[in-house]
Parts: structure tokens; sequence; C-alpha cells
């Protein structure tokens, strides 16, 4: 059932994101035909002058993609399952853990591919990929294992972005009303994020402070600002103290958000099941 | 067939009235085969348990009959059709007498009022 | 055993009761109005068979089943709400339905279909208003479910239309299932139903048969009706 969801779910959103990918892949060869003519005629006031437009409105489209990608995405949910077509999708032999589990993972996937599309059009539309700097980073195996860490952290940061947003979403929508009452529920839903984005935040200050605390020791004890200062000394061993401490912070960093996003997670399931009042 | 139902009967047993009066007249002649249940009941607009259980009623009564793979028959007895035709004359003309009585006749006042019916049409 | 069976369901709303101490049976092979007021409680019951509302309190056993993956496969429902998006076409919904439901029969819906004479590849946006319900009727009754839901299917559609939902209705019996159909035109319906039931500020005020009604009170359904939720 959830390859069924996910097919349909993909099918839906497939048809709006290619319409999409394809008016920035347009803008894309239109940027990178006129900074082809530019470098062939420099001369040309007119290739000049459309080349910078073209590339501007390149880059910007691939920005706006990338955004527009998470905001349809997110209204996706919000219409498939918590607006009307909810009396169809909440009425089908699937658990709601089926149901937000297809849109989390057909989001992601499409975000992604909003990222490598985007990657894609820039390169086209400025006639030259960068990859030079990566090759640099691979080189150097600490900083290799810092940027293979930066990596898993983008490809998690994107789900659980989504997740904060669905879950919001949830939240706001199953919220028990305690009067008849109607609300706004996608105001509710936005005083959903601003709070568990509020927890979450806390949380992060917390589980920071606490590996702060357990890198440099207890800061009311002694030699503490002389541990601190030690990372801003110079030299290649206190440059890999350095390193393994931004690493540290990578590590707690994901780790706290992985457990908030489970929780977010399983909450909105939860209330799926138990407290969902379409209109 | 003009299915039309009131309010203050059931309409189980309007239909048995609508029903035997076709037989009475013989627009259902005997030994006719009846459509299916489903079939009467969605030309009727009608809860198919409702028709079933008219149906089955005037089985019950002797006016119909059922084959078990064939279906459902008008009687073939001609006494049934006679006496149906007697027991809805009855039905009418006691109906008919009731109304009446109520307007203030008498049987005798009836009478004459029928026959200058009657001779009225003559003219 | 009975197809429907609710104990105690009870469901608020903030300090507003929808169904209060709620109890009902019902058994397969009919078919029931379900009938009172706006905010009578109809469409919370039927919600809360279906799985969109869960109750505070009271048990639900469909088909023995509780309310949940295996009750959603017999029970096939019809909201009031249109509930797919204008940019679908006639075709996709069939293959929705035909995707997610064992009991589809394609067959029956492409018959129907062809008898309103809509276009497979029209989009459910270019239709119109009472079409596209007529269209989700058509799903709906084209599946071969245990229960069916039809919450108000009357509502603001024409007479013609009205015979046709009571005509698929009728075509669609079986004596496994059963049709619960929400309405407060009920005259019109009355030849249809088997049972009625009458729900009067979320409790059961009344679960007797068309039958019993005329022969007991002399009445039409619809006349009783007017008595009972007399304001």
């Amino acid at each position: 059932m959830l390859r069924k969801l996910i097919h349909y779910d993909s099918k839906v959103q497939i048809r709006f994101l290619c319409g999409v990918y394809a008016v920035e892949a347009l803008l894309a060869v239109l940027s990178g035909i006129f900074l082809g003519l530019k470098n062939q005629f420099p001369d040309v006031v007119i290739f000049v002058l459309m080349s910078g437009f073209a590339r501007a409105i390149c880059v910007l489209s691939v920005v706006v993609v990338f955004v527009g990608t998470i905001i349809y995405v997110v209204a996706y949910f919000r219409r498939n399952l918590l607006r009307d077509e909810g009396y169809l999708m909440h009425t089908l032999p699937v658990s709601p853990l089926q149901l937000y589990g297809s849109k989390l993972l057909t989001g992601t996937v499409f975000v992604y591919l909003s990222v490598f599309v985007g990657y894609l059009c820039f390169g086209i539309g400025n006639l030259r990929f960068r990859y030079s700097v990566l090759e640099e980073i691979l080189k150097d195996t600490a900083d290799r294992k810092t940027f293979l860490l930066m990596v898993i952290t983008f490809l998690v940061v994107v789900p659980l972005l989504l997740c904060q947003f669905y879950s919001s979403l949830v939240l706001g929508y199953t919220w028990k009303m305690h009067s008849a009452n109607p609300v706004n529920r996608d105001l509710l839903s936005v005083l959903a994020y601003i709070i568990t984005y509020m927890v979450q935040q806390a949380l992060a200050f917390v589980g920071l402070f606490g590996y702060f605390v357990i890198r440099f020791g207890n800061p009311l004890e002694s030699g503490f600002l002389e541990r601190v200062a030690s990372l801003a000394g110079k030299g290649v061993s206190v440059q890999k103290e350095m390193v393994s401490y931004v690493q540290g912070i990578l590590w707690v960093s994901l780790t706290l958000s992985v457990i908030c996003g489970a929780v977010l997670f399983a909450l909105s399931v939860y209330q799926l099941n138990r407290n969902l009042n379409l209109e | 067939m003009e299915w039309k139902f009131t309010d203050d009967i059931p309409i189980y047993q309007q239909i048995m009235n609508m029903l035997k009066q076709e037989i009475a007249s013989g627009e259902l002649a005997p030994g006719q085969k009846l459509p299916s249940v489903r079939e009467l009941a969605l030309e009727a607009k009608v809860n198919p348990n409702t028709m079933q259980k008219a149906l089955a009623e005037l089985e019950r009564e002797g006016l119909l009959y059922s084959q078990r793979t064939a279906g459902r028959f008008v009687a073939e007895q001609q006494g049934i059709q006679d006496g149906l035709q007697e027991e809805l004359m009855m039905e009418y003309v006691e109906g008919f007498l009731e109304k009446m009585k109520k307007l203030g006749y008498s049987v005798d006042e009836v009478i004459a009022l029928l026959q200058r019916y009657e001779g009225k049409g003559e003219e | 055993m009975s197809l429907i069976k609710c104990e105690g369901l009870v469901k608020k709303y903030g300090n507003m009761t929808a169904l209060s101490d709620f109890s009902i049976e019902i058994p397969e092979g009919r078919i029931i109005g379900i009938l009172g007021p706006n905010g009578s409680g109809k469409t919370t019951f039927i919600k809360s068979l279906c799985g969109i509302l869960r109750p505070e309190a009271g048990t639900i056993r469909i088909d023995g089943k509780e309310v949940g993956i295996e009750s959603k496969k017999v029970v096939s429902y019809l909201p009031e709400r249109p509930y797919f998006s204008s940019a679908v076409r006639v075709k996709d919904t069939l293959d929705f339905f035909e995707d997610f439901y064992g009991d589809f029969d394609r067959k029956t819906a492409l018959h129907m279909l062809s008898t309103l004479q809509i276009d497979l590849k029209s989009k459910i946006g270019s239709l119109s208003k009472g079409t596209r319900e007529k269209l989700q009727l058509v799903l709906v009754m084209s599946r071969k479910a245990k229960v069916y839901l039809l919450d108000e299917p009357m509502g603001g559609v024409d007479p013609a239309a009205r015979d046709f939902i009571l005509k698929t209705i009728l075509t669609n019996y079986s004596e496994d299932a059963s049709v619960l159909l929400s309405t407060h035109l009920i005259s019109d319906v009355e030849k249809v139903l088997d049972d009625v039931v009458f729900i009067k500020r979320g409790r059961l005020a009344l679960h007797k048969s068309v039958d019993e009604i005329r022969m007991e009170e002399k009445k039409s359904v619809d006349t009783l009706f007017r008595e009972v939720f007399a304001c």
C-alpha cells in the first residue's frame, strides 16, 4: 500500500514540478547562450547587457525553484491530507503512518531533485560546472571527513525540515477545540511551528552547551579558559583540534535534530490516528 | 404499470393491492411470469425487501406461486381470478358506500343516484 | 452477528456534545435512513463509522472488526464534499479506486458513467457540481463493500439526479451489505428504505422499520419526522 501511495503522490507532484523545471531549464539555456555570445563578441553591448540580465534571472530561478519546491511539497501535504481530499485519503485502507511517510519520502526526493536540477541549470547558465572546490576538499582526509559529515547533514536536513513543516500542519489541524467556534487552523499550524521551533532551539542550546562542557570541562573549574584558548592557537595539532571540535558540534546538532524529527513524526502520526477532524 | 403510493398504509400492502388489481383485471394473466424481485423493486422504486414481503404475502394468499429456479408466476386457476375480482369488488363497493354514508345518503338514495347517473350517460 | 454494532459512543467538540451514549445495531441487507436535523449528530455518527473521526468513548464493530485498515476495506463512503482535485481526470479516479480497493468493479463503473454520458478523459474541474457528485456516487457504489455510507447524497441535487441515486442504490442492493443514507429529504427516499433511525441531539430517538411506523403510527415517516423534530 505504501508503494501505491508513493506512486500516486509522485505522479501528482511530478506533473507540477516538470513544468517548473522546464521553465528553469529554458532560462538556464538562454543565459548560457547569451553568455556564449558575450564571450565570442565582447564588444557588442547588447550581448553584454542581455548576458548579465539572463544570468541574473537564471540564478534567481534556481533559488526560486528550490524554495518553491519546498513550499509546493508542503502545500500538497496540506491539501491532500488535511482538506477536502483528506476525505478520500483517510478512508483508504492505509494507516496514517503510510500516508505521512509517503509524503515525506516523495517530498524529500523532489527537493533533492530540485537541488540537482538547480545545480545543472546553474552550470549551464554559467557555462561552467564548479567542482574544483570539491576536488580540493576530497584530497585531504580530515577535510574529507568533515565534508562527508556536511553531506550527511544536508541529506538529513531536507527530510527533517519537511517533517517540521508537515508536523506543524498536522498539530495545528488536529488541535482539540475547546469551544464550538471555528478557528483558523492554518494559524494554529503557524503557531505550532513557532513553538516546536523554539523548543528545538532550546534543546539544541542545552545539547550544545552540554557538549561544550564535555569538551572543555566544568566552566567553574580552574583551567577552563586555558583549554578554550588552546583552540585559538596556531599549529597543525591545534587545527586538528578545531576540526574535531567542529565535527563534534555537527554530530551533536545532527543527533538532536534527528531525535526531534522522530518525535515530531511520531506525535503527528498519533494525532492523525486519534484526533483527526476534517472540516 | 403505474406505481403510485400514498402515505398512510405500509408500502408492501399498497404493492399487494396494486398487483391484485392487475391480476383481477387480467392485465397479469394466469400463469404469467413475474419479473424478479429486484427488477420489480427497481421499477416501482421501492426497497427490495418490501417488494419481497408483498410478493411473499401474495404467494401465501395463493395468488402467486414460485418455482425454485424459474421464478414467480401468477396462479393458474381461473377460480382465483374470479375470487379476487369478487374480493376487490366488495372492497370498492364498501368503500364507496362508506363515503356516501358520510355524505348523508342512504343505500336507496345511492341506488337512485346511480340510476340517474347511468341514465344521463345514455342521453 | 450484526454488520454494524455501536455501543455507548460519545463525541464532544469542546463543550458541545455531538453524540451522547449512542448505541445501535444494524443487520445486513438493509437500506437505512439516518434522519435528523442539522447538527443532530448524523454526520458525526457516519464519520465515526468510516474512521475519520474517533469518538471519545464507546466501541464500534464493523463486520466484527474494529475501525481501522480492515474495516476501511469493507466500508465505502460518500462524503458531502468533493474529494478529488480539479486537475484529475475521470479515468484517473477509476484507476485510483481500482488500485486501492480490491472490491472495485471497473465494469460497473464504466457502464454507469456511459449511461450518464460522462467522458472519461474530461477533467474533474470541467464537470458541473451535479455531475461531479454523480461521479463520486458511481465510484462509491461500484465497490462490492459491506457497508455503504452516503452522507447527504441528495442535498442540492435535482430530482432527476435524486432518481438516479435511488436507482443506483436499488440496483446495487445486496443481501450481504447495508446502505446507510443520511438525508433530510425524507419523502423522496422513504419507499426505498427498510428502516429509519432518528437522531436527536446526539441520541438515538428512534430505530424502526418503515412498515412498523406506518402500521403503528398510521402516518408516513416524513409526517412522523416533522412531529418528532418540531421546533
